[in-house]
């Protein structure tokens, strides 16, 4: 049990959970499989984005999958700065600041290549954005819902 | 000048007499520095974070106001700088001034060495202990851009007796080598491995 009583489950073959108060959206976007709204706190909503996607070249290295990421990033949006990055053998955590309309956001990111059972081989990235003052306090509600990914039909 | 959110831009240099200068000039000149020197005056608290290495030693004055922050940054070579920010910008400019960035977590005990061993690195040249030399921190020391930073934030206490409530982190290490956190004991200062997650936990949390 983690705690957490809102289940999403994704006809990609996935659920996420999170906790009650927080509001599941369904594809929300082309290549967004879900997002997780929490309630509004400093004028933001921090959300976990569960991205789902083909595999690609750059994920067969989860190294150079994770700096991919993190250079991505650091060209599309404002005041970059990478602060922490592992890389397992399963796939990469990464943490960042950045700026947007004018907000100090801090970014966490979860990602690995996902064998759906007896199907093909997706990359997954689950990002979290929280205001910046307000990571410290939601850091270990946001690595839960993270850890909360589980294949359809896995057990717990 | 203009308030930032992250890194701060258009600051102005403070030259010898700038700042009495700015002081004397007309509020309306610029809003925003205007702003900036009545939180300087008068912060609401206030966070200092020192950081030393090989490079020499860079700084960042915070003066925190409601709704912006006036800071006061200091680089090697550099006259210092005055610029604003917005409160929430405060950890990302303290990151930037320390160098923090992904390193792997050092799975070693904690080491206590003298406090000497430490104030003899901030201070020019920097001169590595033996002790230090042979623990893993050590290899950051010799090869990375380390930095020793200490940072201090206070507040007025509610008591209002002229006391002030108060917060620390000291911390020694280098981007891709590790980060230690370095804590006063009886015996000297403990240096005991952490990661830049919870490193950048406290720094988001220090205004919580």
């Amino acid at each position: 049990m983690n705690g957490l009583v809102l289940r999403a489950e994704h006809s990609l073959g996935f659920t996420l959970d999170a906790p009650d108060s927080w509001e599941a959206v369904h594809d929300p976007s082309p290549g967004v499989a879900l997002a997780f709204l929490a309630p509004e706190a400093a004028a933001f909503r921090p959300n976990v984005v569960a991205t789902v996607g083909p595999t690609t070249a750059e994920s067969g290295d989860l190294g150079a999958w994770q700096r991919a990421a993190a250079d991505g990033l650091g060209e599309s949006v404002d005041d970059f700065q990478l602060l922490d990055a592992e890389v397992d053998e399963e796939g990469f955590r990464q943490l960042a600041v950045y700026v947007d309309a004018h907000r100090s956001l801090t970014l966490e990111q979860w990602a690995w290549r996902w064998q759906r059972p007896g199907l093909d081989t997706l990359d997954v990235t689950l990002s979290a954005t929280v205001p910046t003052l307000l990571y410290d306090t939601m850091a270990d509600e946001l690595a839960t819902v993270a850890a909360s990914w589980r294949s359809l039909g896995e057990a717990e | 000048m203009r308030l930032n959110a992250g890194t701060p831009r258009d600051g102005i240099v403070l030259t010898e007499g700038r700042l009495e200068a700015l002081r004397n000039a007309p509020p309306d000149d610029d809003p925003v520095a205007t702003a900036a020197l009545t939180v300087l005056d008068d912060p609401l608290a206030e966070v200092v974070v020192e950081a030393t290495g090989p490079d020499g030693r860079r700084a960042a004055a915070f003066a925190l106001g409601a709704e912006l922050c006036s800071v006061i940054l200091t680089r090697p070579t550099h006259d210092p700088e005055l610029a604003a920010v917005t409160p929430e910008s405060i950890p990302a400019v303290v990151a930037r001034t320390v160098g923090l960035g992904p390193a792997p977590y050092v799975d070693t005990p904690p080491l206590t060495v003298p406090e000497a061993d430490i104030d003899a690195l901030a201070v020019p040249p920097p001169q590595v202990s033996s002790a230090l030399a042979a623990h893993p921190v050590g290899t950051a020391l010799r090869e990375g851009p380390w930095r020793l930073w200490r940072l201090q934030a206070a507040a007025p206490s509610e008591e209002g007796d002229g006391s002030a409530l108060g917060a620390r982190l000291d911390v020694l290490g280098a981007r891709g080598y590790g980060w230690w956190v370095l804590e006063e004991s009886a015996q000297g200062v403990l240096l005991s491995p952490t990661t830049a997650t919870a490193l950048w936990r406290g720094l988001s949390g220090l205004l919580g």
